[in-house]
C-alpha cells in the first residue's frame, strides 16, 4: 500500500513549471521509442495456429466437393448463420461431388457468424474450415451472405495455382490438423 | 490627384458611410461591426498623415480592444431588435440632427477663424520615442490625471458590479 | 507630397510585390507542412507512426487533406448570417497573413545592383503593428462564432475572445519590458542590437516566458484551446463550418503559430543572426548574398524549433479549465509582467546612473 502525500504545494511547484518540464521530458522520450505498429496490409501479424477467420468449403484431392449437406454444421451453429439445401447427385456428376448427396445451396451470413468454429468441429467430412482470411468489406448487407461461389475453395485439378494460393494461407494450420 | 488624395477621399467616404450605417443598423451587431470599419478608415487616415504611432494605437485600443468588448457584451446579452418603432420619426432623429448641426457650425467657425494661418502643416514623422517623451515629459500631469480617472472608473465599476456583496463573481 | 508620390519607385514596388508573394507562399507552405508535422509529432509522442500512406513517409498528406477540404460540400446554415459567416474565416486568414509584413526574414541581398531588404516594411512601430493585427484576429473567431447561430459556437467565440483580450495585456507588458532595453519598436533594429550584443532572452528570461505563454494563448493552442474544446463545446467556434471555410480557420491557426514563432525568434533569439558567429566578419569572407541566405536559413531553423516546441507542448500538457485560464492570465501573468517591467526599469535607471554590475 502506498500512502499518498497530501502536503500543500511549494511555491516552486505552484508555478507548474517543474511539472510541465517533467511531462515534456517524458513525451520527448517517447519520440525515440520503438513503434509497436505493424504496417497492416503489407505486413500482417503471425496468426496463432487456431485462428478462426472466414469459412472455406473444402474439396478432396480430385477436386470433388466434400460437403454432403448433412446439416450438422447448421445445427451446431449458435448464431444460426448457416443455411443449406441438399440435392441428390445425378449420374455423371461423380467428378463433382464425393458422396451421393451434396449441398445445392450453402450460405453463411457473415454478419451473424461469430467465428466460434463449432461448424468446423461438427463437420464429419472435413468439408468446412475456418481460414485465415478476415475483415471482409462490402457495400451492402446482402454482400455479406456468402454463397457457394465465395466459400468453395478452387478446384485443385482445374486451377492448381489458385488452389495452392488459397491453401497457402491455411496450409500451416491444416497440416497441423492433419498431422494430429 | 495624387494617390494620397484618392485614398483620402475614399477613406473619408468609407468612414462617413460606415458611421451612417452604425446609426441606421437595426440590430446591434452589424452596428458594432460598422463601427470597426469607421475606426479602420480613421486608422488609415492617420497613416496618411504620417502619424504611424497614433494610427496603430488607435487600431489596438479602439478596434482591437474596446470594440471587442462591445461585441462581447452585445453577444453575451443577445440584444435583438424587437421590431417596435422607436417613436415618431422626428423624435428619433431631431436630437441627432440638432447635435450634428451644432458640431458643424462650431467646426466651420473654427475653420474660418483659423483660415488665415491655415495651410499645409509641415510634414513631421511622429516617432514613438519622440511622441512618448513629449507626452510623458510635457503633459505628464494630464496623462496621470487621465489614467487615475480611468482607474477610479474601473474601481467604481467593480463596486457597482458586485451589487450588495452577496452576489458577486 | 504630390511630387513625392508621383515619382513612385516602380522597381521598389515590384521588389516588394515579389517579396510579399514569396513570403505569403512560404507561410502557406509552412502552414501546410505544419499540419503534417503536427500529426507526425503527435504520433511519435504517442508511439504511433502517423500519416504514412500518401507519398514516401506520408509527405503528400497535406495535399491530400487540402484536396479533401476543397472537394467537400460547402454548407451554410440557413439560420446563419450569410455575409458574416463567410467573412469570419476570411478575416481570420487575412489577419494571420498580415502579420508577416514587419518581420525581418534576413538582412539584405544585393541583386541587380540594388540592396533588396528581406523585410516587407521596416516601419518604426513594428511590434505595435503586430500587436494591432493580432488584436484584429479576434474578430475572425468572434464573427464566425456569432454568425453560425449556434449556442456552442457563440460560447466558444466568447471564450476565445475573452481569452485573447486577457492574454494580450500580459503580452504587451512583457514586451514593454523588452522595449525599455531596446529603445526601439522596429524589429530590424532589435535584431541588429542582438547581433551586436546578447540575445535578449538572456536579459529578459521572465519576459520571454510570459511572452511564450501568451503566444500559446493568442494562437488558441493547447493548453489554451478553450475556444475549440471538443469535450465541452463540440468543435467550438467552427462547428458549423465545412469545406474550405473550415480549412481557412485551421490554416489561420497554423500560420499564426508560424508567425508567432518568427516573432519570438526575432525578439528574444536574435532573429536572423547566425548563432556563435560574427555575421559581419563572415559576410566579408563569403559575400553578402550567401550570408543573407544563411541568415534566412538560421531564422528558419529557429522558427522550426519553436514550431516543434508548440507541438511538443500541445501533445504533453492537458487543457486548462476556464477559471484556471483566467486566474493564470489575470492573477499570475499580469502581476509577473508588471514586476518584470518595474525591475527592468530599475536596473536601467541604475545603469544610466553609472552603476556597474
Amino acid at each position: 500500500m502506498k500512502v499518498v502525500e497530501r502536503k500543500p504545494m511549494t511555491l516552486w511547484e505552484k508555478t507548474y513549471l517543474p511539472g510541465i518540464a517533467k511531462g515534456m521530458l517524458i513525451t520527448f522520450g517517447h519520440m525515440f521509442k520503438k513503434k509497436p505498429t505493424i504496417n497492416y496490409p503489407e505486413k500482417t501479424r503471425p496468426f496463432s495456429a487456431v485462428f478462426r477467420g472466414l469459412h472455406v468449403l473444402n474439396r478432396d484431392e480430385q477436386g470433388r466437393e466434400r460437403c454432403t449437406a448433412c446439416g450438422l454444421c447448421a445445427v451446431a451453429c449458435p448464431s444460426e448463420a448457416i443455411t443449406m439445401e441438399a440435392a441428390e447427385r445425378l449420374p455423371g456428376e461423380e467428378n463433382l461431388y464425393r458422396e451421393e448427396k451434396y449441398a445445392a445451396k450453402y450460405e453463411i451470413n457473415m454478419l451473424r457468424c461469430i467465428f466460434c468454429g463449432l461448424c468446423e468441429e461438427a463437420c464429419p467430412k472435413d468439408a468446412i474450415y475456418l481460414s485465415e482470411t478476415f475483415t471482409p468489406s462490402n457495400f451492402t448487407r446482402k454482400g455479406f451472405i456468402y454463397g457457394k461461389e465465395e466459400l468453395l475453395i478452387p478446384d485443385p485439378v482445374k486451377e492448381p495455382e489458385a488452389y495452392a494460393k488459397a491453401r497457402g494461407e491455411e496450409a500451416a494450420r491444416t497440416s497441423s490438423v492433419e498431422s494430429r | 490627384m495624387g494617390i494620397t488624395q484618392i485614398l483620402f477621399w475614399f477613406l473619408s467616404v468609407l468612414a462617413l458611410f460606415s458611421a451612417i450605417m452604425v446609426v441606421v443598423s437595426k440590430s446591434p451587431i452589424p452596428s458594432v461591426l460598422w463601427l470597426i470599419f469607421v475606426f479602420f478608415a480613421i486608422t488609415v487616415q492617420y497613416i496618411l498623415l504620417n502619424a504611424q504611432f497614433l494610427a496603430i494605437v488607435n487600431l489596438i485600443v479602439y478596434a482591437g480592444a474596446i470594440m471587442v468588448l462591445f461585441l462581447f457584451i452585445v453577444m453575451m446579452l443577445e440584444i435583438k431588435p424587437d421590431g417596435r418603432p422607436l417613436g415618431p420619426l422626428l423624435r428619433q432623429w431631431l436630437p441627432a440632427l440638432l447635435l450634428c448641426g451644432v458640431c458643424l457650425i462650431v467646426m466651420t467657425v473654427f475653420l474660418l477663424l483659423a483660415a488665415g494661418g491655415a495651410g499645409p502643416l509641415p510634414l513631421v514623422t511622429a516617432s514613438p520615442l519622440a511622441f512618448g517623451r513629449f507626452l510623458i515629459q510635457k503633459y505628464w500631469l494630464g496623462v496621470e490625471i487621465a489614467s487615475f480617472l480611468l482607474f477610479v472608473a474601473l474601481v467604481g465599476a467593480l463596486y457597482l458590479g458586485r451589487g450588495n456583496g452577496t452576489t458577486g463573481g | 507630397m504630390h511630387s513625392l508620390l508621383l515619382t513612385i519607385d516602380w522597381v521598389l514596388v515590384i521588389e516588394k510585390a515579389v517579396l510579399i508573394s514569396v513570403i505569403i507562399g512560404v507561410s502557406l507552405l509552412i502552414a501546410m507542412y505544419e499540419t503534417y508535422a503536427e500529426r507526425k509529432v503527435a504520433a511519435f509522442m504517442q508511439d504511433r507512426r502517423g500519416p504514412s500512406r500518401a507519398g514516401p513517409g506520408g509527405i503528400f498528406q497535406p495535399l491530400a487533406d487540402g484536396l479533401k477540404l476543397f472537394m467537400k460540400e460547402e454548407i451554410i446554415p440557413t439560420s446563419s448570417n450569410r455575409m458574416l459567416f463567410v467573412l469570419g474565416p476570411g478575416l481570420a486568414m487575412l489577419t494571420a497573413m498580415m502579420t508577416s509584413a514587419v518581420v525581418p526574414w534576413s538582412s539584405h541581398f544585393n541583386l541587380f545592383g540594388r540592396e533588396v531588404s528581406m523585410q516587407i516594411a521596416d516601419i518604426n512601430i513594428g511590434i505595435l503593428y503586430i500587436f494591432g493585427v493580432v488584436s484584429m484576429g479576434v474578430y475572425g473567431v468572434m464573427i464566425g462564432g456569432w454568425a453560425s447561430n449556434n449556442k456552442f459556437s457563440l460560447m466558444a467565440a466568447i471564450r476565445g475572445a475573452s481569452q485573447i483580450i486577457s492574454y494580450e495585456l500580459a503580452m504587451g507588458l512583457a514586451i514593454i519590458a523588452l522595449l525599455m532595453i531596446t529603445g526601439s519598436l522596429s524589429l530590424k533594429t532589435i535584431v541588429e542590437q542582438q547581433q551586436a550584443g546578447h540575445y535578449y532572452v538572456l536579459l529578459q528570461p521572465l519576459g520571454f516566458l510570459i511572452f511564450l505563454v501568451c503566444a500559446f494563448a493568442e494562437c488558441n493552442r493547447t493548453p489554451f484551446d478553450l475556444s475549440e474544446a471538443d469535450s465541452e463545446l463540440n468543435m467550438g467556434f467552427h462547428q458549423e463550418y465545412s469545406s474550405m471555410k473550415l480549412g481557412f480557420y485551421l490554416f489561420a491557426e497554423y500560420i499564426n503559430v508560424f508567425i508567432s514563432s518568427a516573432v519570438m525568434s526575432t525578439l528574444y533569439f536574435g532573429g536572423y543572426d547566425i548563432p556563435f558567429v560574427n555575421d559581419a566578419a563572415l559576410g566579408q569572407h563569403i559575400g553578402q548574398n550567401p550570408l543573407a541566405a544563411l541568415q534566412a536559413f538560421c531564422l528558419f531553423l529557429k522558427v522550426v524549433c519553436f514550431i516543434f516546441f508548440f507541438m511538443w507542448v500541445r501533445w504533453t500538457v492537458p487543457r486548462f479549465r476556464y477559471d484556471q485560464l483566467m486566474n493564470l492570465g489575470w492573477k499570475v501573468l499580469i502581476p509577473l509582467a508588471m514586476a518584470n517591467m518595474l525591475a527592468t526599469g530599475f536596473f536601467l535607471l541604475l545603469k544610466e546612473n553609472h552603476w556597474h554590475f
